[in-house]
């Protein structure tokens, strides 16, 4: 009788357990109330992307909403921001931009998340999104994408076999990417097709791929004539003076790679989405974009989420933070946004033979991230007049070390201003 | 131990093996404690969904019908290449439907009248449980029906109706009686003039044409102007010159706002003691916690047991579906999910039509509950589909000309007679010249 009893107790526990750990054991629990108070952009697009999933899942977890859209005419945003954190001390930061996160880590205002979280957590997210994080946070992780972007390369198979070229079966480094796009002169066809095409983002790109930069760390010193970009810089001309990518300032604003007129496009995972969506009548694949290292991939982290250092609710903002990590929400994640989630449970990573896989197996190039921080923190017209001067540079109009001296000082006269 | 005795203890002891295997039968199967559908909760299924577009339909229905049923995979077919074409849409939706073939349709009333029409609609009484269509709102099911050509091809998660809406303080400032559900378009007429010379509008429109006021009172009183076949308008009928008079008198007294609102909604910002709005404005004065008193009813009709009601979203299921099954139980679903509502409310301030998710409506003393319980003014409907059909020539030279005329009338350089038929007969040249095209 007593055996009966004491098996039966065995049992009972067995399927709690089991029902639990099904559950995960660091769930909100059922029968608490809880409160969680969220910054996000604002109150309709959290509860659209994350409250109301969350809601679903866990109908006893209860948002309120600090919109930060009401500081973002502020003159000074870091010292609003700091402000209306002391004011109203969220949990928890949501979906908020990665320099106003840095405000926040800078001043202490943020939970270390590599010691909360979890080494459950941690492991299931893509050890280059970690990598990342902890390359910003300067040694521990303060905040965590729940998505992130990086770009690859889609070709046009047909194109390729009517002009006889054969099909890159891995990426390179640019220099023979270029060659390989040269090959489309006088074709019918373009080489390469951007959506934005721009030749002082395609010689930054370029650049910083092959592990250059002409912003310096500390000093912000710009350095671009030398004889690397000026090799970049000659590489850019001819493309576009030999006609085998688009024209940056083309009438035809339609994507010409959806229409099956160029070889190559540069684009990340919405694109994928998208051609998958439009059942074209070509063959396409995907490469890693071209780069001296293959290893790495630029990764750029979306739907941030950190702790606030003062929150009185931190077990509850490590479930919420969970929950945003889960295989259900990298689903969802995809589905509305078509960013890549950083899960490591969602079937690009599981489905090794998913043509968007490596985007999972890669490290971060970090240095790729500081450079393009540094390059945003310079004003607007340096970058305007950069634009302007490769343009002219590859119409000619100015020698190629000419411009780019022209382009370094007007950096540097910006800098000491 | 007696023989009888161990038996009854063995038997015991198998009732107690049965019964735990039955609880964990049902612990491990569905630990979330959430009542799941057996009919599409396992194995793999797929369904193809014809929605505007795939990141829509995800956000508004299938990452929350994916949280609980995960085995479901959808394939979304987009309904926007219709709209990029050249054809018209008749055509073009026709078309997608039969070459892509989805099992579950979400559908506008336009759209879902041409596939009537084709006949691609499965009927549905039979495919649903009972309680969906039994529990609709009255005028939901009305429409429903209606649309079904008396059976029920489609059903409708939410639904919206434009209604009466006014300001309690200023009645009571200048001692006028409130409206209520029983106004015919001439009582409203004289509610509003009781607010000339005051510094308060009778009543704030959004659209500020009055011919839009014209024909919304017209299309209410049960009156139509173009017939079924399309070939001929009417608008020189006593109805429609009384009604012309009706909202002439209105702009003469100056209580109907002429200009754009310089704070975007007068009656929002307490200048206006009535509007004529979309139930939506309801949920905006409660969230916004407006500093004065305020009421809803009806929109004044020559029926005053019928109200506008609009179907935004309509769902069906493809008549050559081999999953209307599978895609009756996710209609189930959408209609009973508390999470899908609360989505669906936040972003549309459109009301829910299923039980479950509009209890609070359907109590007598919620102001909104007779949304719930009148029948649905279908001559509203019949009229916009009629229009919606008509080629955009027609509807971009009419239009101007009717609020041309409108205001010539209002400013009495013609009488409303004279000018309901010069309307009409503006509009019957154009019929007829499309006729001949």
């Amino acid at each position: 009788m007593k055996l009966k009893l004491v098996m039966l107790a065995l049992i009972v526990c067995l399927i709690l357990i089991s029902c639990s750990s099904r559950d995960g054991g660091d769930d909100f629990e059922k029968d608490k109330s809880y409160k969680l108070k969220v910054m996000a952009a604002d109150e309709q697009s959290f509860m659209t992307n994350y409250g109301n999933y969350v809601k679903a899942r866990f109908p006893n977890v209860e948002f309120q909403v600090i919109p930060i859209n009401q500081i973002f005419g502020d003159e000074d945003l870091q010292e609003s921001l700091l402000q209306l954190v002391a004011a109203e001390q969220p949990d928890v930061f949501v979906g908020m931009p990665f320099f106003m996160i840095r405000m926040l880590q800078d001043s202490n205002g943020l939970v270390s998340l590599s010691n909360v979280i979890g080494k459950d957590t941690l492991s299931e997210i893509h050890p280059g999104v970690k990598q990342l994080m902890e390359h910003l946070g300067e040694g521990e992780i303060y905040s965590i994408p729940t998505s992130f972007i990086s770009q690859v390369l889609f070709y046009n198979k047909r194109v390729f076999a009517e002009q006889g070229i054969t099909l890159p079966i891995e990426s390179t480094n640019w220099q023979e990417f270029l060659q390989l796009i040269r090959r489309f002169v006088n074709t019918d066809s373009l080489g390469l097709y951007l959506s934005y095409s721009d030749p002082s983002a395609l010689l930054t790109q370029i650049g910083q791929s092959e592990g250059l930069a002409y912003i310096s760390p500390q000093s912000h010193k710009v350095t671009l004539n030398t004889d690397s970009w000026a090799n970049i810089a000659g590489m850019v001309k001819e493309l576009y003076r030999e006609g085998v990518i688009n024209d940056w300032d083309s009438a035809d604003s339609s994507d010409l790679f959806l229409q099956g007129k160029a070889a190559i496009m540069v684009g990340d995972s919405s694109y994928y989405t998208q051609l998958e969506a439009a059942n074209l009548p070509f063959e396409w694949g995907v490469l890693p974009l071209p780069g001296a290292d293959q290893t790495k991939i630029e990764i750029q982290p979306e739907g941030l989420v950190a702790i606030n250092s003062k929150s009185q609710h931190e077990a509850e903002a490590v479930r919420f933070i969970r929950f945003l990590l889960s295989d259900q929400m990298a689903d969802i994640i995809n589905h509305t946004t078509n960013l890549l989630p950083s899960a490591l449970s969602f079937s690009y990573n599981t489905d090794a033979n998913h043509p968007l896989h490596f985007l999972y197996t890669r490290d971060a190039d970090t240095f790729i991230t500081e450079n393009e921080e540094r390059i945003f923190s310079m004003s607007g017209d340096f970058q305007k007049y950069m634009a302007e001067t490769m343009k002219r540079m590859v119409l000619d109009e100015v020698g190629l070390r000419e411009g780019l001296q022209l382009i370094e000082e007007f950096g540097n006269n910006q800098t000491n201003k | 131990m007696r023989s009888s005795a161990i038996i009854r203890l063995i038997n015991k002891r198998i009732l107690g093996v049965i019964l735990i295997l039955f609880v964990s039968g049902i612990w491990l199967s569905g630990c979330s404690f959430a009542r799941k559908d057996p009919k599409i909760e396992d194995d793999t299924i797929s369904l193809s969904v014809l929605y505007d577009d795939s990141r829509s339909f995800y956000q508004d229905y299938g990452n929350y019908i994916n949280m609980q049923y995960p085995n479901i995979k959808f394939k979304v077919i987009s309904s926007d290449p219709i709209y990029n074409s050249d054809r018209p849409v008749k055509e073009s939706l026709t078309d997608l439907v039969e070459k892509e073939q989805p099992d579950l349709l979400f559908l506008t009333q336009y759209q879902q009248q041409i596939l009537q029409e084709t006949n691609a609609l499965m009927p549905l009484k039979a495919l649903l449980d009972s309680s969906v269509l039994e529990n609709m709102p009255q005028g939901v099911r009305d429409l429903l029906g209606y649309y079904g050509d008396g059976d029920f091809n489609s059903v409708a998660e939410v639904f919206s109706s434009e209604a009466l809406f006014y300001n309690k303080k200023l009645f009571e400032q200048f001692s006028i009686p409130v409206p209520d559900g029983s106004m015919s378009w001439a009582d409203f007429s004289n509610t509003a003039r009781r607010f000339t010379n005051t510094d308060v509008l009778g009543l704030y429109t959004a659209s500020m044409d009055p011919s839009v006021l014209f024909v919304k009172m017209g299309l209410s009183d049960g009156l139509s102007y173009l017939n079924k076949d399309k070939t001929h308008l009417t608008m020189n009928t006593d109805g429609w010159t009384k009604l012309a008079e009706t909202v002439k008198s209105m702009y003469m007294d100056g209580v109907v706002n002429k200009a754009a609102s310089a704070s975007d909604n007068d009656f929002i910002s307490g200048s206006a003691a009535m509007t004529i709005a979309q139930v939506g404005l309801y949920e905006q004065l409660v969230s916004m916690k407006v500093p004065f008193e305020w009421g809803v009813v009806p929109l004044p009709a020559s029926d005053h047991s019928k109200i506008p009601i609009d179907l935004a979203k309509l769902i069906a299921v493809n008549k050559n579906s081999v999953n209307g099954e599978a895609a009756a139980s996710i209609i189930e679903f959408i209609m009973s999910d508390p999470a899908i509502a609360a989505n669906s409310r936040a972003s549309t301030s459109l009301l829910p039509t299923a039980v479950a998710t509009s209890t609070d409506y359907r109590e007598s003393s919620n102001p909104l509950n007779f949304m719930y319980t009148l029948s649905a003014n279908i001559n509203i409907n019949e009229q916009h589909d009629r229009l919606q059909s008509m080629p955009e020539d027609f509807i971009q030279s009419f239009f101007p000309e009717l609020t041309s005329r409108m205001g010539d009338i209002i400013r009495g350089e013609i009488d409303s007679r004279s000018g309901l038929m010069e309307v009409e007969s503006y509009g019957n040249t154009l019929l007829q010249a499309l006729k001949a095209k």
